[in-house]
């Protein structure tokens, strides 16, 4: 009597959780346009001419509502964009290096998560707004890497492994990230804000339907003669999608 | 009894936890969302309409603030000259361009965008970003990266009174090597340069042709601005941005064509351009071949 009642309430369990099948209301679609069930109307066609373009929607002819509303808007159905959000992950939001000692370089870890649902490619830039400073005025300087006859810059990494080359930089791994970081120990310094520097692509991708991670590692290497204090710097990070 | 009624509750536990945890919240991150990513507008000068964005945070509870920022060429400009479109405003109430608010963990805000060019504006494309900026923490008395993020909705706007647009565009490389391995991918570069007056998006194929059938790869309808040259990429298939080539996988032997067809959108405007090449196991021969000659002189030294 027991087994049988523990067997049906496991039975109970797995059909909870496993044989739930998604409800979908009725969806259109095609290469290049998805109709919703919330969105839906009839059924969908283009008019075009050479120079000429408007969709149009059954019962609703942009053609006719562009002459006499004056405007079209295609927020979700030519590119899908309606169906799903554009998701960005930054974690965690603050990096705390801890206690800085002089030829010990610290490493830290970011995890970027992107999700672009249905329209096409992303791009994710990142920048500092300056080098890691204290309030005093005191900076880490932006990492050079190891080489001074080929030093890395905000497009092209570089060696950085030893132990008395100091600054700060950061080096990317992950699918969708520039091929310069497929060395092992390849780092870049950032583009500071604060000296007009553009921000620089980290993560970037053609292909929709896209759920990608990078991750982000900081490198901190202080020399000897860096003054004690407290090191502080904004890193920023702009996500777009559909481009 | 006991150990009946302990079942009944530790299922209802599981059930529980398994229906209503929350997924979409990830702590200890700056999660945004938005929707929708990209909003296309064709408009009349002189006409108004509104768009809704929708903005979530799926993370830690955070400071946000709205910024209009400029799209070109060379990806979101934070262009101190840009002065900001008068003709693009936020209608509610609380919201306001520049003007930072509170977004909980888990709240959703809809931001409503009037967009009204006024008649005497030029008639050309308007490319803009609407972006979210979260503030970054307070520092703590260490030493310390703050993040902030952004996000954006891509709002290209046509402004436009008849309607019509000039749209044209060039194939401006179409390389792939006259012979290849059969056992190798097919490294191609299709370059297709906007040589037209206002964006697009290239719908259509890439058709592989052999001898005995044929495989189509659907372009991904990736965005070119006007003046833009980029590379043809298609849906799952990798491609390299740093030597700019697309990898189409597959075991090839004999004939083949490789055309690219496409429109411009949805118009009428079609471009097409085939390629021929042959596939033999030239490595494999080549090593077969290899084999052989040494097999050849080690045969004649015996004789000797």
């Amino acid at each position: 009597m027991f087994i049988l009642f523990f067997i049906i309430n496991f039975l109970f369990i797995i059909q909870n959780s496993y044989f739930i099948i998604p409800v979908h209301a009725q969806d259109m679609s095609s290469q290049n346009f998805k109709i919703q069930g919330g969105n839906f109307n009839l059924t969908a066609g283009s008019k075009s001419s050479q120079h000429y373009k408007l969709t149009d929607v059954v019962g609703q002819t942009a053609a006719n509502v562009f002459t006499s509303k004056g405007y079209i808007i295609n927020a979700g159905f030519l590119q899908s964009a309606g169906a799903a959000p554009f998701v960005f992950t930054v974690s965690p939001p603050v990096v705390d290096f801890g206690v800085l000692t002089p030829n010990l370089p610290i490493e830290k870890n970011l995890t970027i998560y992107i999700s672009n649902g249905d329209v096409t490619g992303y791009s994710i830039k990142a920048s500092e707004n300056q080098p890691l400073e204290t309030t005093a005025g005191a900076e880490i300087p932006d990492t050079v890497c190891d080489s001074s006859g080929n030093p890395c810059t905000h497009t092209q990494s570089a060696k950085w492994t030893a132990n008395n080359t100091y600054g700060f930089g950061y080096r990317m791994g992950g699918l969708t990230v520039p091929k310069d970081f497929n060395k092992e120990g390849y780092y870049r310094p950032f583009p500071a804000t604060r000296r007009n520097e553009t921000a620089v692509t980290v993560m970037e991708s053609q292909a929709r339907k896209v759920k990608d991670t990078g991750l982000m590692t900081l490198r901190l290497n202080t020399s000897p003669a860096q003054p004690v204090g407290q090191y502080q710097n904004v890193i920023s990070f702009i996500a777009l999608a559909g481009i | 009894m006991k150990k009946i009624l302990t079942i009944s509750l530790l299922n209802c536990f599981i059930v529980a936890l398994i229906h209503l945890s929350p997924c979409s919240v990830r702590a200890q991150s700056l999660s945004l969302s938005i929707a929708p990513p990209v909003v296309e507008i064709m408009i009349k000068p002189g006409k108004t309409i509104t768009q809704t964005i929708k903005i979530a945070n799926g993370g830690e509870s955070t400071i946000v603030t709205p910024l209009l920022r400029e799209y070109t060429l060379n990806g979101l400009q934070d262009n101190p000259n840009f002065t900001r479109d008068t003709w693009i405003e936020i209608l509610n109430r609380d919201l306001a361009f520049d003007k930072s608010f509170f977004l909980k963990t888990g709240e959703e805000r809809q931001v409503v965008l009037k967009i009204s060019p006024p008649k005497d504006l030029a008639e050309k494309d308007y490319f803009r970003v609407l972006l979210f900026t979260t503030k970054p923490v307070i520092p703590f008395d260490y030493s310390q990266s703050s993040i902030s993020q952004s996000i954006g909705s891509l709002i290209l706007i046509n402004v436009t009174s008849s309607g019509m647009k000039n749209k044209a565009a060039e194939i401006s490389a179409f390389q792939i090597p006259k012979i290849v391995d059969s056992f190798s991918p097919l490294e191609t570069r299709i370059l297709l340069k906007n040589t037209g007056d206002t964006y697009f998006r290239p719908l259509g194929n890439i058709t592989l042709k052999g001898l005995i059938g044929q495989t189509d790869f659907a372009l991904n309808p990736n965005l070119f601005l006007p003046g833009e040259t980029k590379l043809l990429t298609v849906d799952e298939v990798p491609y390299a941005k740093d030597n700019q080539t697309l990898s189409l996988p597959g075991i090839y032997l004999g004939k083949y064509t490789l055309t690219t067809t496409f429109t411009l959108d949805e118009g009428t405007i079609k471009i097409s351009q085939t390629k021929t090449f042959y596939a033999i196991p030239w490595k494999g021969m080549a090593i077969f071949l290899l084999i052989l000659f040494f097999w050849m002189i080690m045969k004649k030294r015996k004789r000797k």
